[in-house]
C-alpha cells in the first residue's frame, strides 16, 4: 500500500441472512480524491460507508485509514481516526442552535486536537461561512429547510477536521440551482480545505461533473471503476442502470 | 439587549431569594426550617436526576438506590466511631463503584432498558442492606450517634448544609452545560447516532454523567441519615423519592438549571398545604395538578414562564412601535 493510499478496502463483505448486502468489494482512495459512489438503489452504497463508519459490523474484509486497520472498531473511534460522514436522512442534533451543532462537530472528531470551548466558537465560524449557514447560526435546527439541513450537516463534520469526508446524498431532494452550488462547495472543501471525499449520488449530473474517478455498485458488487468518461461508456454501468436490452443496442450502434 | 436587562433582573432575583433563604431560619420556625430543609433536599435529588434526564435523555427511575448507599454506609461507619466526612466519602466511592459496574454495560442500551435496570438495582441493593444483619443492622435500621447541639442549632446546622449543598449542585450544574462535557451529553440527548458519528464516546459520557449525579445523590443521603439520626431500608432505598424527584423535574422543567429546584419548591410546599387541609386524599390531588402541569405546560413551568414572557415583552414591542 503506497503512501498515497487514504483509505484502503480490501474483500469488504457484509451478509444480512442469505442476502449479500455487500459482497467482496475492494477500492482504494487517495489522498485528494473526489471519488463518486453509484449504483441503482439497493447496490449497498450506504452500507458501505455504514461498513468504513462502524455503524454496521462487516461478516469479512478489512478497512485500513491512513495506514491504520480501522475494522472493528466503534463510530466514536472512527471518527476520532479522522473519518466524518453525513447522513442520507439529516440527523441534526435537534434542541441545539445550528452554531451549537457545529460547535459539537468542532469540539469532538479528530483526537489529539484541543478542543475548548471558545476555539469551536472560532471553528465552527469558519465552518459556517463555508457552508453559507453564518446568517443562520442562533436559528434552531427545527427552523431548517431541507437544503440548509444538509448543510448543516456538512457544516458540523467539516469542523470534525477530517481527513476523508463520506457524503451520503447531500444533494437528493435540491432544486437544479441548489445543486450547483453544493457541487461547488464540494470541490472547495476538497480543493481549498485538502479534505479527501468519497461520495454517494444520485444526480448523475452532479457526479459527472465534479469526480475524479467513480466507483459503481450493483447487488453489492463493485461492477466499474475509473473516470467519468470510461464509466459512462462501459457496457455493465448502462446495463444496470438502463437494462440489458438498452445496453445491447448502444453497443450495437456503436459497433 | 432585551436579554442583558433580563439577566440582569434574574441574577438580582436568585440574589435576593438567596438572601432571603439565608435569614429564613430566624424568622421562621423549627416546623418549617425542617420542611424547607427537605425542600432543599429534594431540590438536590431533582438535580441530580435531571443531569441524566434533561442532558443525556436516560431516566434513572432508581436513582435513589445512591441515596440509601450514601445514608446507609454513612451510618455504618459512623456507628463504629467514624467521622461524617470520611463516611461521607466512602460512600461515595461505594457509589462511584456500583455506577461503573452496573452503568458501563447497561448505558449501552438504548432506550427505556436504563430505567427500568435502575429499579432493579435498587432493589437488588435494598435486599442486600435488609438481609446483611450483622453490618446494617437488617429491618432494625441504623442509629446515628446523636449531635450534642440544641435542636434550634440543630436545625439551622442541617438547613444551611443542605442549602450548600443544592446550591453546590446547580454550581456543577452550570459549569457542566457551558463545557465540551456539556455539549457531549445534550448531543446524545439529542442524537445518539449523530454524536457518535462526531466521535462522542456515548457509553462513556453517559456513565460519567450518571456518575456525577450518582455523587450528588450519595451525599445527599449521607446528611439525610445523620440528620434523620435513624434510617432504615424502606426509608432511604424509597423508589418513591426517586419518583417524587422525577415529578419535580417534570413540574419545573427537565434539562433547565432552575427548573428541577423550583419544581421541587413548588410541590413540596403545594403538598404541604394541601396536606394540611386535606388529609385522606392530598395525594390525589397533588397527583391531578402535576398531571394538569404535564398536560399544559409540557416542558415545565420555568420554560412555560420564560417563554410566555418572551413573547408578551414581543408582543409589547410590536405594540409599541
Amino acid at each position: 500500500m503506497g503512501n498515497n493510499t487514504l483509505l484502503d478496502v480490501t474483500n469488504l463483505s457484509v451478509h444480512f441472512g442469505a442476502l449479500k448486502a455487500v459482497d467482496d468489494v475492494t477500492f482504494q482512495v487517495k489522498r485528494g480524491d473526489l471519488l463518486g459512489l453509484i449504483g441503482p438503489n439497493g447496490a449497498g452504497k450506504t452500507t458501505i460507508l455504514n461498513l468504513i463508519t462502524g455503524t454496521i459490523r462487516k461478516t469479512q474484509g478489512t478497512v485500513v485509514f491512513n495506514g491504520l486497520d480501522i475494522s472493528g472498531y466503534t463510530p466514536d473511534r472512527v471518527a476520532k481516526a479522522g473519518i466524518a460522514r453525513t447522513f442520507q436522512i439529516t440527523k441534526p442534533l435537534v434542541g441545539m442552535s445550528v452554531e451549537e451543532n457545529v460547535m459539537a462537530g468542532a469540539l469532538f472528531g479528530k483526537a489529539h486536537r484541543p478542543a475548548t470551548v471558545k476555539a469551536a466558537r472560532a471553528k465552527a465560524a469558519v465552518c459556517m461561512e463555508m457552508t453559507g449557514m453564518t446568517g443562520k447560526r442562533d436559528l434552531a435546527v427545527s427552523q431548517l429547510t431541507v437544503p440548509d439541513r444538509k448543510r448543516l450537516e456538512l457544516a458540523r463534520s467539516l469542523a470534525t477536521d477530517p481527513d476523508l469526508l463520506l457524503l451520503d446524498e447531500v444533494m437528493a431532494g435540491l432544486r437544479p440551482t441548489e445543486v450547483d452550488e453544493s457541487l461547488s462547495l464540494i470541490k472547495r472543501i476538497n480543493e481549498e480545505m485538502k479534505v479527501t471525499i468519497l461520495f454517494i449520488e444520485h444526480v448523475m449530473r452532479a457526479v459527472m461533473s465534479i469526480s475524479m474517478r467513480i466507483l459503481v455498485l450493483n447487488y453489492g458488487k463493485k461492477i466499474a471503476e475509473g473516470t467519468p468518461e470510461v464509466i459512462s461508456k462501459d457496457p455493465l454501468v448502462i446495463e444496470a442502470y438502463l437494462g440489458k436490452k438498452y445496453a445491447q443496442r448502444r453497443t450495437a450502434d456503436e459497433g | 439587549m432585551l436579554s442583558k436587562i433580563q439577566n440582569k433582573r434574574t441574577y438580582l432575583a436568585i440574589g435576593l431569594v438567596l438572601l432571603l433563604l439565608v435569614l429564613m431560619p430566624w424568622i421562621i420556625s423549627g416546623y418549617w426550617v425542617r420542611l424547607l430543609t427537605s425542600v432543599f433536599m429534594f431540590a438536590v435529588l431533582a438535580k441530580a436526576i435531571d443531569l441524566m434526564m434533561g442532558y443525556t435523555g436516560y431516566v434513572p427511575f432508581g436513582n435513589v438506590v445512591f441515596f440509601g448507599l450514601g445514608a446507609y454506609t454513612t451510618g455504618i461507619l459512623m456507628s463504629r466511631g467514624w467521622m461524617f466526612i470520611p463516611g461521607m466519602l466512602v460512600g461515595i466511592l461505594i457509589s462511584v463503584f456500583v455506577c461503573i459496574v452496573f452503568g458501563l454495560p447497561v448505558l449501552r442500551l438504548r432506550g427505556h432498558y436504563f430505567a427500568v435496570a435502575t429499579i432493579g438495582l435498587n432493589g437488588a441493593i435494598m435486599a442486600i442492606a435488609l438481609n446483611t444483619t450483622g453490618l446494617t443492622g437488617g429491618a432494625m435500621g441504623i442509629i446515628f450517634p446523636a449531635l450534642d447541639m440544641d435542636p434550634g442549632a440543630l436545625n439551622r446546622l442541617f438547613y444551611f448544609i443542605m442549602m450548600g449543598l443544592m446550591i453546590l449542585a446547580v454550581v456543577i450544574n452550570i459549569i457542566i452545560v457551558r463545557s465540551r462535557f456539556g455539549f457531549a451529553i445534550r448531543s446524545i440527548k439529542s442524537n445518539e447516532a449523530a454524536a457518535r458519528s462526531l466521535g462522542i464516546n456515548t457509553t462513556l459520557y453517559k456513565t460519567s454523567t450518571w456518575i456525577i449525579s450518582a455523587v450528588i445523590t450519595s451525599v445527599a443521603g449521607s446528611v439525610y441519615g445523620w440528620w434523620m439520626s435513624y434510617i432504615s431500608t424502606v426509608d432511604v432505598f424509597n423508589v418513591m423519592i426517586g419518583v417524587t424527584a422525577i415529578l419535580m423535574v417534570l413540574l419545573g422543567g427537565a434539562g433547565t438549571i432552575l427548573g428541577p429546584i423550583v419544581g421541587a419548591f413548588i410541590f413540596q410546599l403545594l403538598s404541604e398545604v394541601i396536606w394540611s387541609q386535606f388529609l385522606t386524599f392530598h395525594l390525589g390531588i397533588l397527583g391531578v395538578i402535576t398531571m394538569l402541569v404535564i398536560l399544559f405546560v409540557p416542558r415545565g413551568l420555568v420554560v412555560g414562564l420564560t417563554d410566555w414572557l418572551r413573547s408578551r415583552s414581543k408582543r409589547a414591542k410590536k405594540e409599541g412601535v
